[in-house]
């Protein structure tokens, strides 16, 4: 393997291009992932309650239908609340990659309080919102990162100023790029620019929870019906919204893998053969002191999967390597691009020494099938 | 007298073996050999250029298949068993020699030698303890971590013999082992083998050269595929 160093080098490399955007790209996907099963959670089994179109209420809708909600039969309980954007894209928070930062203003309830820990979300400095709390916040681990806050610390959003009271553990998900406030404070933030609105007591989405042997679905649908003011998305759209999301970039990853796979396998099953043929003697020879079918074929086999699993482990390395770069470079931008998840190196080492046994295996049975006599006539 | 009632080492009954070239032409290599070969015997095959003596040594050597007639092999029929036995059979039964060394270029003459071992399974540093105990035997103590390349045409035949003795098989095969050696490695070579034959091992040589020849007990001629009788070799 190591007589013709530069052809080894160059197939290696093959693998290595191969399996590096593979990993870059895959941690680009496990990101996304994350970060949608994370918004698949948190909306979790609710429905979700948004205005009708985009009309002059702007799909906001005013509390009296929240209060239509809570009456409506089949239903345990309704979470209103205010989302607008952290920063008005005049202020730069019009374009980012993935979810963009949100100012997430809720009515803070005892059920409230309970559903956060439900989802596993953890405050890691400070302090949870508590009821009756006002013109304080408490911040994703992501918003806190990019904007260097701290448990105290004022934070001015869209002309106002802000306490931080909490910090969140960061959770790879959604809520790290959320800053959730009271209701109060994100509607008034929130009409301000449409004054039309400032005197009604509106909110933008709702959450929905069905009584316990309520469908949720069946719920959704009745709610559609009896109020005309919004639209009900029953969870299973709403996941499978998410989950069409998360297709997309898994495809993407695909795409790559087999572009990894053609690339890589093409140029493995190449130097194996080419390595077969100059060393059809030696085969020969080996067949003429005894060695056996299988001996042959896992010698060349054997040295197929190590120069993938070679180029895997340097593709991969470097892979990583970037990534961390990168998020190391975007993250004072609040951006996290790249999340490396045990399941994609393992993937990516697997799948790289897979590649090279599988490319491997039509040139051991070449090897192995040759007549001995003719190999040894070869000079 | 135990000879007398063992099988002979090689026994070969009427073997034919036809070689298909390019463009369909057709070679008859072997046209019905007869054989004995006793255990102990020191046989050289003589013979010109397409006589069949090469496909006659790699048959006996079962690299090659006849297409009709048998081959026993110390009492092995190895026509009749599958072709996955036969590495086994070839591994503890033959040493081959070849011409032009056949040495492994990328393996030193340690690995070289003890490589018969490593297909018999023997774990890796007895079998290197092994080679260098025969190595050093043969006089090549001082060379075991050289490449071929580093050694002379004379080591590199002596790794190569060991490496055909290193199983210790009853049976010698040499294709032309003095073939690419000067006059005075010829001699050392063929002495060895001698010396070989003299502990008891059974040695075929396949040689065009009468010098090496004259190192065996008797000289079996061939011409188009068919062994002379002695009528035939006077009629020369």
């Amino acid at each position: 393997m190591w007589r013709r160093k530069l052809r080894t080098t160059l197939t290696i490399l093959g693998i290595v291009i191969g399996i590096f955007a593979f990993t870059v790209m895959g941690s680009m996907a496990e990101k996304i992932n994350l970060l949608i099963s994370g918004a698949a959670g948190f909306y979790g089994s609710a429905i979700n309650i948004q205005g009708k179109g985009g009309g002059s209420f702007g799909g906001a809708f005013t509390t009296d239908v929240v209060e239509k909600l809570r009456r409506y039969p089949g239903v345990a309980d309704v979470q209103p609340s205010v989302i607008t954007l952290l920063r008005t894209s005049t202020e730069g928070g019009g374009f980012s990659f993935g979810p963009p930062n949100l100012l997430a203003g809720v009515e803070i309830s005892d059920s409230y309080l309970h559903r956060f820990n439900e989802q596993g979300l953890q405050i890691a400095q400070g302090e949870n919102l508590a009821p009756g709390d006002t013109g304080v916040v408490v911040v994703g681990a992501d918003i806190a990162d990019e904007f260097d806050l701290s448990v105290g610390a004022t934070f001015h959003i869209r002309g106002e100023e802000f306490r931080v009271k909490g910090i969140l553990q960061r959770s790879l998900q959604f809520a790290d790029k959320i800053t959730t406030c009271p209701l109060e404070d994100a509607r008034r933030i929130y009409t301000k620019d449409i004054p039309l609105l400032a005197t009604k007591d509106i909110v933008t989405s709702a959450q929905v929870y069905a009584a316990s042997g309520i469908d949720a679905d069946e719920l959704a649908l009745h709610i559609t019906d009896d109020l005309p003011e919004v639209r009900a998305v029953p969870p299973s759209e709403l996941k499978r919204q998410f989950e069409a999301g998360a297709v997309i970039f898994n495809l993407i990853v695909f795409g790559v893998a087999l572009i990894a796979v053609i690339v890589g396998g093409l140029s493995v099953i190449n130097t194996m053969i080419m390595s077969v043929s100059e060393r059809t003697r030696e085969i020969g020879i080996k067949r003429a002191v005894g060695a056996k079918t299988k001996h042959i074929i896992a010698e060349y086999l054997g040295e197929a999967s190590l120069i993938g699993l070679f180029g895997g482990l340097i593709g991969f390395g470097l892979g990583w390597i970037t990534t961390l770069i990168i998020n190391a470079q975007t993250r004072a931008g609040g951006t996290i691009l790249f999340t490396m998840t045990r399941r994609l190196a393992l993937g990516a080492l697997l799948f790289s020494m897979g590649l090279g046994v599988i490319a491997g295996l039509y040139p051991a049975f070449r090897a192995a099938r040759m007549d001995p006599v003719k190999a040894l006539r070869t000079m | 007298m135990a000879t007398i009632l063992q099988p002979p080492m090689a026994r070969l009954t009427n073997v034919h073996k036809t070689y298909t070239m390019s463009a369909g032409n057709v070679v008859q290599a072997l046209r019905g050999v007869t054989l004995d070969i006793p255990r102990g015997a020191f046989y050289a095959l003589m013979g010109p250029s397409g006589s069949g003596k090469s496909t006659l040594l790699n048959i006996i050597g079962s690299l090659d298949r006849p297409d009709t007639g048998t081959i026993t092999l110390d009492g092995t029929d190895i026509t009749a068993i599958s072709p996955s036995e036969l590495p086994d059979i070839r591994r503890r039964l033959i040493g081959f020699v070849f011409q032009g060394f056949n040495l492994i270029p990328t393996l030193n003459a340690l690995e070289n030698v003890a490589l018969p071992l490593k297909y018999e399974g023997i774990r890796r540093r007895k079998a290197r303890e092994h080679a260098v105990e025969l190595l050093e035997k043969m006089g090549l103590g001082g060379r075991i971590h050289h490449r071929p390349n580093e050694l002379s045409g004379g080591e590199q035949q002596r790794v190569a013999i060991s490496r055909a003795l290193i199983m210790n098989p009853p049976l010698i095969l040499a294709d032309e082992p003095t073939g690419e050696v000067d006059t005075a490695t010829s001699e050392t070579i063929m002495s060895l083998l001698s010396d070989l034959n003299e502990k008891g091992q059974t040695i075929v040589v396949v040689t065009h050269d009468p010098f090496t020849a004259s190192y065996a007990e008797r000289v079996i001629r061939m011409r188009d595929g068919h062994i002379l009788s002695p009528d035939e070799e006077n009629g020369e």
